[in-house]
């Protein structure tokens, strides 16, 4: 084996900034998302899929099985599509039927696998699964643009293009369900199969796949085919609750591997001293073509409508700083990108964070393969004896941010977040209000850093310390794994008043590849994935879907 | 003894909330979790499990201490530990991948009693506070 030097890179950008609340919540997709990832791969592989069965009433009601190949191995999508009231549709997650059901089984399945999953998989997480079921998940029709597409197709017509832009997906799922999740297979049974090593690669194949069955499903109801510049623009829909949230805390190296791949990324395209031949102007269309997505991304929520109209104003004028003289100039001069990301300087983070992420999209080159690292096979790291004094050292170093704070303060401890008993979902409480604080779930992780502070002896034995302790345990692994992972810990009280979950959901499904965040509160939102996204049959040219636009 | 088979994932993340839900802290819970799907899949006795979640002062809390003293890498820990304790010395060292558990009904049932503990029940203020309350999903 080969060994390469990495590229050169600037300096990454500092976890105190990054790591804040408000910046993550202000996460774009890039090349490096998991969606994008995987649809690399399949095209590298010129993966054919196919439709080994379709078993569906002229109203869009039965079974079907959509097969790809992927690493060596045959993944198919069964997918149930069953006739729901309208007043059981809700993409909550007490919801208890759905307009379709899917899993996704690893390899082909035999017509007894195929009637075992058709019974259960509606059931969703009242049934029992088995190893051979990698993912479970279930989506609701976008029951508006559904019905006119349909009609517009039978009709021997297109269905209007205004209707397919404004919502952007014939289904959204509700949950995709991974890692041995009411007994599908754990992740480690395929962590290490080519294709599917990489976080969420199989929920994201899963997804990518769901689209696909959308499309096919609504041919087949309208019996005529729809123009590919309509299905490319229409992906899958996504409703995400606070169930995701806590993930992000709950998983400190995975959070870190994500962020620092980016980051690292991003480092290394600072770090180049000249742009490649076309990279110039790779950038001034890449920010028209943001510009025009930003036209496109239109919500009713009042504070993320204002956040995307301000975002508007701030990238026209990177648009024309990229058309101007002085960038023309700058191209030409040692380390184009730093003089690119001043212009953002002082603009809101929405506008850095798209700007970062677009100036990582041209340079493939540099950054494809750093995916690879996102993973976390390790695990949490176990906690290392060391002595009190090195641990307050690392707590002075580190968590300012933490300790300065008065968690009595109401302010400071509004919130809490627990499980529910009705549906087992994470929720968030009011503390001064609702009853069950004392079940608080451990997302509290700054108090808790803060609560050992001042516990912890200046010197001494560590061990013997967390013997008498063992409460501290928790807070002195998080405390040695942030000395380690600089990127593990969200920088804020999750557990104060200002504390919005809609800021870690965005991360996450950023990561995912998500874009068109719809806020429809700060506790659950509304996105589009694979938007743009090449078809089954477009797979040779995958890769050029960064915040698409409608009708490219 | 009837039972039934959970993932790995599955089996260890009911164990962990046991352990919240009979008392222990969370770093505790979440190694009990790892170690005693181990315990499962290796055959282990069950009545340890139950044992232990029933001991406030005992291996749940003692034995991650034990092993942070006594962690070798070059041992396998089969001379050293037994039982309940080689199970949370062999997760902590070798981090072994483990498949399918085969959980008996009873050992089931008990731990989810004891996860229930962890959970709050709704009220109509959690109702309305809820992701996506009140929003009609017909469109």
């Amino acid at each position: 084996m080969k060994d390469f030097a990495p590229p050169p890179q600037a300096k990454l950008r500092p976890a105190s900034d990054v790591m804040r609340l408000r910046r993550l919540g202000a996460s774009f997709p890039t090349r490096l998302s998991f969606l994008r990832t995987l649809l690399r791969r399949l095209s590298i592989e010129n993966a054919a899929v196919t439709c080994p069965v379709w078993q569906m009433s002229a109203d869009g009601y039965g079974h079907a099985v959509i097969s790809v190949p992927l690493g060596g191995h045959v993944y198919s999508l069964v997918a149930v599509s069953t006739e729901l009231d309208p007043d059981a549709r809700t993409d909550r997650v007490i919801a208890t039927a759905w307009d379709t059901a899917f899993v996704l089984y690893d390899g082909i399945p035999s017509q007894a696998e195929i009637d075992r999953i058709v019974a259960a998989a509606p059931h969703q997480e009242a049934s029992r699964f088995t190893a051979s079921d990698l993912v479970l998940s279930r989506a609701n029709k976008s029951v508006r643009l559904w019905s006119h597409v349909v009609e517009r197709l039978q009709a021997g017509l297109q269905p209007d293009e205004q209707m397919v832009r404004e919502t952007g997906y014939l289904m959204r799922t509700t949950a995709v369900y991974g890692n041995g999740k009411f007994g599908i297979a754990d992740r480690a049974d395929i962590a290490e199969r080519d294709g599917l090593s990489g976080p969420f690669q199989a929920e994201m194949l899963t997804v990518w796949l769901i689209r696909n069955f959308t499309h096919l499903l609504v041919e087949h109801v309208g019996q005529a085919p729809l123009d590919a510049h309509l299905k490319r623009h229409l992906g899958i829909g996504n409703s995400t609750g606070l169930g995701m949230a806590p993930f992000l805390v709950t998983h400190p190296v995975l959070l870190n591997n994500w962020i620092m791949v980016r980051e690292t990324a991003l480092a290394r395209i600072r770090a180049l001293e000249q742009l490649p031949d076309g990279a110039a102007v790779t950038l001034q269309n890449l920010a028209k073509r943001a510009a025009k997505h930003l036209l496109e991304w239109i919500v009713p929520d009042a504070v993320a409508a204002a956040r995307i109209s301000t975002l508007q104003a701030e990238w026209a004028a990177i648009v024309d700083y990229l058309n101007s003289k002085a960038w023309h100039e700058a191209a030409k001069n040692p380390f184009p990108i730093e003089a690119l990301l001043q212009q953002a300087e002082g603009l809101s983070e929405d506008a850095q964070e798209l700007l970062c992420a677009m100036i990582i999209e041209p340079f493939g080159d540099l950054v494809d393969g750093l995916e690879e690292c996102m993973a976390d096979p390790f695990g949490p790291p176990r906690l290392t004896p060391c002595d009190t004094s090195e641990l307050h050292a690392l707590i002075n170093r580190d968590w300012a941010w933490a300790t300065a704070r008065d968690y009595n303060a109401r302010d400071e401890c509004a919130q809490f977040w627990y499980v529910s008993e009705e549906k087992l979902e994470p929720r968030l409480g009011n503390r001064h209000e609702e009853d069950g604080a004392d079940l608080e779930s451990p997302l509290d992780i700054a108090r808790r850093v803060a609560a050992l502070a001042e516990d912890l002896p200046a010197s001494g034995s560590l061990t013997a310390f967390l013997a008498t302790h063992p409460e501290h345990r928790f807070a002195a692994e998080r405390v040695q794994c942030l000395d380690k992972h600089p990127y593990s810990e969200i920088r804020d009280n999750l557990i104060a008043d200002t504390c919005l979950p809609i800021d870690m959901l965005r991360c996450k499904l950023s990561f995912f590849g998500a874009s068109k965040f719809d806020p429809k509160s700060d506790r659950w939102t509304r996105v589009t994935l694979c938007q743009g996204a090449p078809l089954a049959d477009e797979l040779s040219a995958a890769d050029d879907w960064w915040l698409p636009t409608f009708g490219s | 003894m009837s039972g039934s088979s959970k993932s790995a994932n599955e089996a260890s993340m009911l164990l962990q909330k046991a352990a919240r839900g009979a008392g222990f802290g969370v770093a505790q819970a979440r190694d009990f979790g790892t170690a005693a799907a181990l315990h499962l899949y290796a055959s282990r006795s069950e009545g340890d499990l139950i044992d232990a979640l029933h001991d406030r002062i005992g291996p749940i809390t003692t034995l991650p201490a034990v092993i942070d003293d006594l962690l070798d890498p070059t041992s396998d820990g089969s001379g050293v530990f037994t039982g309940l304790a080689l199970s949370y010395f062999q997760t902590a060292t070798a981090r072994p991948t483990i498949g399918r558990i085969m959980m008996s009904d009873g050992l089931n049932a008990h731990l989810n009693t004891l996860a229930a503990k962890t959970y709050v029940p709704a009220s109509d203020a959690s109702r309305l506070a809820g992701a996506g309350a009140g929003l009609t999903d017909n469109d």
